[in-house]
């Protein structure tokens, strides 16, 4: 009597078992090896965010330094650009009068200032301070009085210091 | 002994892969997300850390511009000390003296810190007034730095050759060694 004897499920009872611890044996070499790399990556990356912070913060810490220094610097700066604008208004005005003209008292406080004195015509002396982009506001601040052979004089204005130092630049 | 048949081993088999799962690979696939997050996480910071190097450097240069500013400024202002007071006075009377001016008033007032460390001084000086403008001058733009507020010029008489100047002025001084960590 005849009958099929099947040979594929003699194979596949016996055959599949390599292949599979085969498998088995590279899929857990790969997931050792993916595992590894990753944590190794992982703390790698770790290492190097750490030292950066580290980094970061020394540049923080540098930069708030130099802000402090700007701000202190900076809060001398505008005393220190105003630097010479009382010896300029005094070197101004004996450049800038007219001849004849005798200051008996000048004064500045901050920009303003206030100057009197004599001079043959107390009008030409305004009409000159009034010529220089130097000076505004020129006015006279009490009525000029006719003194001897002149007239005196108190004159007001705001004296751009600044200007004078640029100019002399 | 009972023996073993082929669906108690696909059982046996069964229970071993949802053993296997559920303590081997779930847990190992939530280490991977984790792993994955943590350096998504890591690589995140450290991209917003990159140009840490390039910020040193900058800054670096700016703080030499600033040092260099400020070792200029220091050497404008009086060194912070007990002795300011006699300092300030010795330094207006000893230019008084260059220029040929009488100092008629002369006065130091507290030390002030606001906005900036400084002592007040008021002085009435009387002289040629060319020797007053090149004193002026020289305060003006000398060391240590003196800032006038108040400048006032008086001729006392016309006949006479000499004026007569108040200055209110302060003398900065040099910031307290704490405020300047360089």
């Amino acid at each position: 009597m005849l009958y099929y004897r099947a040979p594929a499920r003699q194979f596949s009872v016996t055959g599949w078992k390599p292949y599979l611890l085969l498998g088995l044996t590279l899929s857990v070499i790969y997931a050792l090896v993916l595992s590894a790399g990753l944590a190794l990556y992982r703390d790698h990356l770790k290492e190097d965010v750490a030292q950066r912070q580290q980094d970061a913060e020394v540049v923080l810490l540098q930069r708030q330094k130099t802000e402090d220094l700007v701000a202190l610097v900076s809060r001398y700066t505008p005393l220190l650009e105003g630097s010479a604008k009382y010896s300029n208004l005094l070197m101004f005005l004996s450049e800038q009068l007219p001849a004849g003209t005798e200051l008996r008292r000048s004064q500045l406080n901050e920009n303003v200032a206030v100057i009197q004195g004599i001079a043959p015509s107390a009008t030409e002396v305004l009409a000159q301070l009034g010529k220089s982009p130097l000076i505004t506001e020129a006015r006279f601040d009490r009525p000029v009085q006719a003194e001897r052979d002149a007239e005196s004089f108190t004159i007001s204005f705001i004296f751009n210091s600044l200007e004078v130092k640029d100019a002399g630049n | 002994m009972q023996e073993i048949k082929p669906w108690h081993k696909l059982s046996l088999l069964v229970i071993a892969i949802m053993v296997l799962l559920k303590f081997v690979l779930l847990p190992w696939q939530q280490w991977l997300l984790n792993n994955a997050e943590q350096i998504a996480y890591y690589k995140g910071l450290q991209s917003k850390l990159q140009n840490t190097q390039l910020r040193a450097d900058t800054l670096k240069q700016q703080n030499e511009v600033i040092v260099a500013d400020y070792q200029q400024l220091m050497t404008k202002l009086l060194p912070a000390s007990s002795d300011n007071n006699i300092d300030v006075l010795r330094y207006v009377e000893s230019k008084a003296k260059q220029y040929h001016l009488k100092i008629n008033n002369r006065a130091v007032g507290d030390l002030q810190q606001a906005p900036l460390p400084a002592l007040p001084i008021t002085i009435t000086l009387q002289g040629h007034p060319e020797m007053i403008l090149a004193y002026l001058q020289d305060v003006e733009t000398g060391t240590p730095k003196v800032v006038i507020s108040n400048m006032s010029i008086i001729k006392p008489g016309l006949s006479v050759q000499f004026v007569n100047m108040r200055l209110d002025a302060i003398v900065l001084l040099a910031p307290a060694e704490g405020e300047t960590a360089i």
